[in-house]
Order: C-alpha cells, then structure tokens, then sequence
C-alpha cells in the first residue's frame, strides 16, 4: 500500500504510517482477516478526494443516510463523521499526537470533563487539520458534549450547525418528533449545500443500510457461539461502522467480511482466544481506542473473549422502512434514537442501559459485565450505582473502572492488565469452578 | 424591620432544605412541589394551589450517600442534592419535577425515582433548540405535565387559574427586577451577596410570603445607608449557583457584583410571561424562546448579546464565568467567553468550583488577581477616577 505521507499533515502521516504498519503486521495472519478488511475501508475513506466537494459534518449520534443522498448522483456532497478522526489516530496512528490535541484544547479553555472523542475533534478543527465544511448535523445524543461540540464547531469553523433535539425518551410520539426535524434537516442541507434531496436516490441508499444491517445481524447470532469464533476487538467498528459507512457499498461490504470470516470460522472449529476460552465478557461502553492489542492480550494471556460490546450490538430497529418519504424518515429516526450505539443505551431512564445489558450478557451467554467508565462520560458515571446493584441481584459478575478512552494517561496499559488478571483469576475462574 | 433585619429572615429561609414559611405552609394543609432547572414553570404548581420549590443543596455537608450510587465524576450540586434527597431531608415535598437539563441532572433523576419515597415524581423533556417547529412538544409536554398533577392531586388546573398564577409570579418577578435594578446604580443600597440571598429566597418559599417581605425590604433600602466601598463590579455567570457565600467570597476583595446571569439568579426573574395572550401559549412562550443557558444548542450567541447589554446596563467591568467542577455545559459555554474574550474589551475570568466547598484559598487569589488586572486596564485607560474606590 502506498503512502501519501509527504503531502498530508504530520498528524496524518502519522494514521497512514500505523495502518501500513498494522497492514503489513497482520496481512498474512489468517485470524486477522475482518481487522485487515478495515484497514482497507479506512484507508479508502482517508484517501478519497474530497476537493470541491461540499462536507457537511456529522456527529457521534448521527448516521450518514440524508447527506448521502443528496444531488442526482453519488458523491456530490460528502458526509464527514468528525469526531471518528480521534478513533482513527487512537486505532492506527499515534496517541502523543492525540494527547497533544487534547493538551492543546484544555489550554484553550475546553474543560478536562468533555468526552475526548469531542475535545479532540474541536482540537482538530483548531488546529485546522479537518476538511472546511459548508454544514454541520448534529444530534444531541448521546450526550451532553454533542451540544459542546455544535457550539465549538459553530465558533471555530464558522458554520451554522443544525441540531435535531432527541426527547428524554423515546416512543411512537418522539419518533414522529424527530421525523418532523430531519424534514427541518432536509431543507437546511439543501440550502447550505445547493443539492437537492433525491428521493429514489435515499431510497436506494437506505435498502443499502438494510443490507448491512441484515448482514451485521447474522455476524451478530455467530459471534454468540461458544467459543465465540471471532477476534473481540473487532466488534467496537461497529460505531464506525454505522455513524459512518451506513447506506454505502463500502458499508455493506465490511459487514459480509465480518460475517463470512464469523461464519467461516465458527463451522471450522476455531475460536477467538488463544487456549480455552475461559471468560466471556460483555463490555458495555467505550473500548480503549488508544490500545487495541489489549484485547489480543486478553485472548491470549486470560483466554478471555468479548462476543459482544456496546459500539457492535445492533438490533432490527436498524431497518429502514423504504415504503415511503414518511416512513423512511421515521424509521431512519428510530435507527438514530434506538440503535445507535450510546444513543439507545443513555436516551431516557437508566433501565434502557440496564435492561440491554441484561438481554446482551443472556443473548450472548457471558461470565461478566465490564463498565468502563470513559471519564468524561457523565450518563455512565451517574448509572454505576444502580447498574452495580441490578447486576448484583441477578449475580451478574461485574468489573467497572474509570480510564480515558483516548488518553493513556489516566489508566496505564499495566493498570488495566492488573485489573483484568485479577478479576479473571480472583473472581470470574473460581465462580466458574464452583 | 430595617435592611437587616429583612435580609436575616431571607437567609434562615435559605440555610437548609425547609424552612420556617414551608414548614407553616404544610402544617396549614398546603402541599409543596420541588423542581429542578429554571426551565420548568412552576406557575403550573402555583395554578395547582401547589407551592413551588426550588431544589438545590441547602445545608448539605456529605456526599456519602449520594457517593453510593453516582461517581464523583459527577458535579456537587447534583450529589449534595441527591444526598439531601437520600437522607430524607426533602421528603417534605409532595412531589418533585425533573427535566433533561443536564446528562447529570438526568441520571440523578433516576435514582430520585428509584430510590426515594416522594409520592410524585415526573420528568418532562424540554427541547434543546429553540426552533419555531419544536414549539408544540414543548406545549404538549407541559399538557401532559398539567394532567398529571390533575391527576395525582385530584385538582383541576384552568385557563383561568393559569393566568392569574401567571400575574402572581409575575408580580414576584417584577419586584425583583426592581429591586435588582438597584444594583444599576453607581453606590447600589444593596451588594451581590445580599441580592443572591433574596433572589433564592424568592424560589423556595410561598411567594406570598416573599412578596410581603420584598415590599417591606424595597421600603426598606430607601432608608438605608449605601455600601460605599469596592474596587470593580462585576457580573457572575454560569449555571446552578445557589451559593451567596461565593459571591461574598468575590465581595470580600473588593469585587462588587451587580448581576448574577445564573439559574439561580437573574434567569429566575428576568423575562415576564405575557399576560395577554391563552396562559399556557404565554408560559410555553416565555421559557422556549427566553435567552438561552448552556444546555441549549446553538445558543452563545444570543446569550453573549445578552450579556453584553447587561455589561453596559449595570456599568460592569469584569465578568465572572463560574463553572461547576465537572459540569460539562457550562464549560462549553465558558470554552466559548474565553475564545470571545480574545477580541473583546470585556475582562473575563473562568473560575472553577465546588458546590459546599470549604477552603476558598486559591479562589481569592485569582479574584484578587482578577480585580487587580481589571483596576491596571482602568488606569492605563484613565477610567479609574470615576469610581467609589477604597
Ligand atoms: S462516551 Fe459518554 S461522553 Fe463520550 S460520547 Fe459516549 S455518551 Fe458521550
Ligand atoms: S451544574 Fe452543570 S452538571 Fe450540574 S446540574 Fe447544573 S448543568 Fe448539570
């Protein structure tokens, strides 16, 4: 794979070294082959030329159906999931270039308390090392540095941004609601792009998405197997994924891999972890983005697997109703509040976390919960208690711990493997020996 | 009564969660409705026959209980009130109201709902963006809030009871704003330290009561003599501030604050509901279109304006930007004031704190600092004879 690293910014040079890096590492590993599949997306992503191209940016709660279908072909305007660019550094790239963004915008006002994926993204822009937009979408869930993040994207890119409100919670009436903003959506898109919505074109789009989803949902009931066949880390793109490939070919083709590769596998007898899978483990919030290989660790060193986590788990409300306008928008309104990761779990009262976390640990026959506790995760820190005591009642192991899901210097790689081995070895083996 | 006298009474009504007006209140029969978030119209409590309540963090020294359930991630208005909560100590109120203000404010609901004994708890869900098309779900919010309090307290809240709770408060309102114009002048008869006591004192009792008491205290100030002595006058902003304490701790070096754009504050009183227009048409207009705090999106602009035109109105020289430590909000709209101090001539300070803190150590240096640097820019541009100087 070639590399464009003399003509692009440090900071990027520094996300295509990694992936050549990881590319090469991992090409002629047979176990790898969803985690090489992508590298290929995203490398197609960071390469596609975006010059004349209007960008409207989305963010975190968003997914990229509307923008996409915007004009009479494919590719006039240029959906930009923003905040995946700290993703996309943490997985392949350089975490000081990371840490340093993220000294950067703490210096320039932003508190330590936002999430990271947004003090980043704002610190990106600051620096003006993202795309210049001519929109901004954004969606006030999941949480409340969304709202932080349309108000820095407005003052630092000097763009009006426009904001779908999500109601506490959410049923048939709220999902009218926010159908009836994103026709408030459609006309801002077309007057800041100067592209019509094309229908038949969203429509197209949209049965995409239903592809994928169909496809994500079968990868789904493989990786429930025991052992479970397929490699964790790779269940966390799911985010990506949908926030940013939904409706694309692109999309739909990760999906095929993942499921092919589940599929493959779990009919071949192999499974993810190195010995005996001793541990399964549903992790219920954001991954270590700046440390992936440690789920390669856990198989390997505590024959540890995680089938399923938050960033992965999809469900049937992802379909999109492609009947008529009215129904697209409004099940394209469910897919935003009710299967977008964080999104579904953290709208409304903490039984929707709760009651998921249930239903994954049963679905996919788990030993124990993990809860990370990103620090800048405000609805997470405010649901421990009752998550704690829930879990408790139905003897649910639980292991729960604050870290950044950025930044390295909150909980160091050693800290975090200390943890694990003892919660493995103290708790989830005898338990399991019992 | 004197001044004094007055202002004592308002701050017993402050130091805990009850007070004496409450306590009276419901030994005669009445029932009393706690929310959270000055976005919440307690003139649909008031047309109930319910006396509203402002929750905050009276008294409050522990977070243990609160610690149980919630990290210390979380900001101390919240956990200092869920443990007053958890303890019991507002188990006084007949009922509490919550709204998605804040992701924390949210998750403290549930345990409020999970875990105390109040009998109605209810949370409604008001819009983020002040757009004309969301109007009608906030309209149907406050609908479904009325029915349920029709409900739970078998009363019937009418067109006609709205509009006169509508006058009622905001009469309570307009005397507030008098009285806080004050602080306008050049030698105001009252500081920041005793306005911030009678404007929360204005949230948490019977507004009959208060307005009694305001009557005699506007009479009062007349009388009395000025405060005389202060460095610079300065504005607070921010979120939750229910703390009189700190704007003393401002006052203290020499800092006098003439307008606190808080919850607690200004966005309580500022603002009246039209009295001419279908009641609940008036009220959902007045807190959906009012000027905008943190937690709504797109909004520094208009409450920057805002803050502009109450620099110049009250002759301000600094302004104040307090955040709770951890409540991300407010620090986006500080985020905001720092990049916008940049270009602009108002002097800006960005001050952590704590909800109950105890140690002000390092906050009195940076005001002190804050004020210096306020005083040399005076001097430089020879502004600095104009003022009641020490
Ligand atoms: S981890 Fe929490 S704070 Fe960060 S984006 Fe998700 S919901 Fe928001
Ligand atoms: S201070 Fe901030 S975090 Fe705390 S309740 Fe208020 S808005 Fe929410």
């Amino acid at each position: 794979m070639a590399e464009p690293v003399n003509e692009i910014p440090k900071e990027f040079a520094e996300i295509f070294a990694g992936i050549s890096r990881i590319y090469k590492e991992n090409k002629n590993n047979p176990d790898a082959r969803p985690f090489i599949s992508w590298i290929t997306v995203i490398k197609g992503l960071l390469e596609k030329d975006l010059s004349g191209i209007p960008i409207i940016y989305t963010n975190l709660g968003n997914s990229p159906e509307l923008v996409l279908a915007l004009g009479d072909s494919e590719g006039e305007v240029a959906p930009f999931g923003f905040e995946a660019i700290g993703a996309t550094q943490g997985f392949f790239g350089s975490n000081q270039c990371n840490m340093d963004i993220i000294d950067l915008i703490e210096a320039n006002g932003l508190s330590a308390d936002v999430c990271s994926a947004d003090k980043l993204a704002l610190g990106y822009m600051l620096k003006k090392l993202l795309p210049p937009p001519v929109g901004g979408v954004f969606i006030n869930t999941p949480c409340d540095s969304q709202i932080v993040a349309a108000e820095g994207f407005k003052s630092i890119m000097e763009v009006e941004p426009f904001i779908i409100d999500v109601p506490y919670s959410v049923g048939e009436k709220e999902l009218h609601y926010v159908a009836k903003q994103l026709r408030e959506q459609i006309k801002y898109l077309e007057q800041v792009t100067g592209k019509k919505l094309n229908w038949d074109r969203l429509k197209a789009i949209c049965e995409e998405n239903n592809r994928m989803v169909e496809l994500l949902l079968e990868w789904s009931d493989w990786r429930k197997r025991t052992p479970c066949p397929q490699m964790s880390k790779v269940v966390t793109f799911g985010f990506v994924l949908l926030n940013t490939l939904s409706g694309t070919p692109m999309g739909t083709w990760y999906a095929s891999e993942l499921l092919e590769d589940a599929k493959e596998r779990a009919l071949a007898g192999k499974k993810a972890v190195l010995g005996e899978e001793n541990v399964r483990a549903i992790w219920f919030g954001d991954p270590i983005w700046w440390n992936l290989p440690f789920y390669d660790w856990m198989e390997e060193e505590l024959g540890m697997v995680i089938p399923m986590d938050l960033f992965g788990y999809v469900t049937a409300e992802a379909y999109i109703d492609t009947s008529s306008p009215d129904t697209i928008l409004y099940t394209f309104a469910r897919k935003l509040t009710r299967v977008m990761p964080m999104s579904r779990q953290l709208t409304g009262s903490a039984e929707m976390y709760i009651d998921d976390i249930i239903s994954v640990y049963n679905q996919f026959n788990a030993d124990c919960v993990i809860f990370p506790g990103n620090t800048g995760c405000k609805h997470m820190w405010g649901l421990l208690g009752l998550v704690r005591e829930a879990l408790r009642e139905l003897d649910i192991p639980l292991l729960a711990f604050e870290f950044d899901l950025f930044d390295p210097r909150t909980k160091s790689e050693e800290d975090f493997k200390e943890d694990f081995r003892r919660f493995v070895n103290d708790i989830i083996i005898p338990r399991k020996n019992r | 009564m004197n001044k004094n006298d007055i202002i004592n009474v308002f701050q017993q009504v402050l130091e805990n969660p009850s007070n004496s007006f409450i306590e009276q209140w419901i030994s005669d029969g009445g029932k009393v409705m706690g929310y959270y978030c000055s976005l919440i119209p307690p003139e649909i409590f008031t047309a109930a026959g319910i006396t509203p309540y402002r929750i905050r963090a009276a008294g409050s020294d522990s977070t243990d209980l609160a610690d149980v359930y919630v990290s210390s991630q979380l900001c101390t208005f919240v956990r200092h009130m869920l443990n007053l909560a958890l303890g019991g100590q507002f188990d006084f109120l007949s009922g509490i109201v919550a709204m998605n203000g804040c992701d924390q404010a949210r998750r403290a609901y549930d345990i409020w709902e999970k875990k105390t004994d109040i009998p109605f708890k209810t949370i409604i869900s008001v819009p983020r963006t002040p757009a004309n098309y969301n109007i009608e779900w906030f309209k149907e919010e406050l609908k479904k809030l009325i029915k349920a309090i029709e409900n739970h307290f078998s009363v019937k809240i009418t067109p006609q009871s709205l509009a006169e709770a509508i006058k009622f408060h905001n009469t309570t309102r307009r005397k507030l704003a008098q009285f806080n114009d004050l602080r306008k002048e050049p030698d105001p008869p009252i500081n920041g330290y005793e306005a911030s006591i009678v404007n929360i004192a204005a949230q948490i009792m019977p507004l009959k009561d208060f307005n009694d008491l305001i009557d005699k205290l506007l009479q009062a100030v007349g009388k009395e003599k000025r405060t005389g002595r202060y460095r610079t006058r300065l504005i607070v902003s921010g979120g939750e501030m229910d703390e009189p304490e700190f704007v003393k701790i401002i006052e203290d070096q020499g800092g006098l604050v003439v307008y606190e754009d808080t919850c607690f504050g200004a966005r309580y009183y500022e603002e009246p509901v039209s009295e001419e227009e279908d009641p609940l048409n008036s009220i959902a207009n007045r807190y959906f279109y009012r000027i905008p705090c943190a937690r709504m999106g797109n909004s520094f602009d208009r409450r920057y304006e805002n803050l502009e035109k109450i620099y110049r109105e009250f002759k301000a020289e600094g302004i104040i930007s307090q955040i709770l430590v951890h409540c991300i909000l407010n620090s986006g709209f500080s985020f905001q004031l720092k990049r916008k101090a940049k270009t602009s001539e108002i002097s800006t300070l960005l001050l952590d704190r704590e909800c109950r803190m105890k140690g002000y150590g390092q906050m009195k240096t940076r005001v002190q600092a804050f004020i210096e640097s306020i005083e040399s820019k005076a001097r430089k541009e020879d502004k600095y004879n104009g003022r009641t100087s020490k």
